[in-house]
């Protein structure tokens, strides 16, 4: 399969998603961090999943604590500081993040001629969630933070040669 | 004058949020719609000025709602900006040739949406103060356009 862009260097295609949607949609500064995500244990995380198909067949998923996420809700609405988001708002949120985030991404990857589509968003809730991929699908994970709350992106892609470094 | 109508039609409530909070300051009345079908039918009872039309959605997607407007005789007349998480020049071109009379991606600065809706439609502010936003599109707002 051929990729439009050379020796694609997918941190550099995620760091720049994910930093630019943080910036644009909230006005929150997002830095990289190679020290990992402290999530505490007993945290609920919230993470967004959405899909890829065409040039690259992959998932990004973006996860913060539900505390950040609430406090994203609110920048994202424009609510109250106070205000105390539903869960639908925060999904819906935190959903529209990893679409607009999997949109610039999927830019990246692109074939001439080649459809390449994201599905709907999924949300997922839980402690401690632990992600395994299938036979053949590669884990890519990226940590960012604000302040002190952790943005860990983390990419599953089907592995062809040449498309993901 | 009739105050211009602009039919935001999104899946997600956030940017719908978004989009109406920016387009508060100014002398316009907003209608909203959760999908493509939803659009489309407040499109045919509200003969908007101005739709903004998402194009991943559920039930009916942007590019068959837009497929829909261009083959309505009188609906085709109403300019359609695309909104998309997908910045693909490629798209862009196909949704042209589709019949949009723009293509704006979410990951660029939201002041655009008002840039294209005062050159389409001569959106007006409203005297005094804009209306607060989300903080991340407050300074685009209060910059003036």
């Amino acid at each position: 399969m051929k990729i439009t862009t050379p020796e694609p260097d997918l941190k550099l295609f995620i760091d720049d998603a994910v930093i630019t949607v943080f910036d644009t949609m909230l006005a929150m500064e997002l830095f990289p961090s190679d020290r990992g995500a402290r999530f505490k244990p007993d945290e609920t995380q919230v993470m967004g999943m959405v899909g890829v198909a065409g040039g690259v067949t992959a998932v990004l998923c973006l996860r913060v604590t539900r505390t950040f996420a609430c406090q994203i809700t609110i920048a994202m609405m424009g609510l109250e500081p106070e205000a105390v988001p539903s869960e639908g708002d925060v999904n819906d949120v935190i959903g529209e993040l990893a679409n607009i985030a999997a949109g610039k991404l999927k830019s990246c990857f692109r074939t001439p001629g080649r459809q390449c589509n994201l599905s709907l968003p999924t949300i997922v809730r839980g402690h401690s969630m632990d992600m395994e991929s299938m036979s053949g699908t590669e884990r890519h994970s990226f940590t960012f933070y604000h302040g002190d709350e952790p943005v860990v992106a983390e990419f599953y892609s089907l592995h062809h040669k040449g498309i993901v470094p | 004058m009739k105050t211009p109508l602009i039919l935001l039609v999104d899946d997600s409530k956030a940017t719908r949020a978004i989009v109406a909070k920016m387009l508060g300051g100014y002398d316009c009345e907003i209608l909203e719609a959760a999908n493509g079908a939803l659009g489309l039918e407040a499109a045919r009872q509200g003969q908007p000025d101005l739709i903004v039309l998402d194009m991943t959605m559920p039930v009916m997607n942007g590019v068959e709602a837009l497929r829909e407007l261009q083959a309505d005789e009188v609906l085709r007349k109403i300019p359609v900006i695309m909104l998309t998480a997908n910045s693909n020049p490629e798209e862009m071109d196909q949704m042209k040739a589709l019949g949009a009379t723009d293509y704006i991606t979410k990951t660029q600065k939201p002041r655009i949406i008002l840039e294209r809706a005062i050159a389409l439609i001569g959106l007006q502010a409203k005297p005094g103060p804009v209306a607060s936003a989300a903080p991340a599109f407050r300074a685009d707002v209060t910059a003036g356009i």
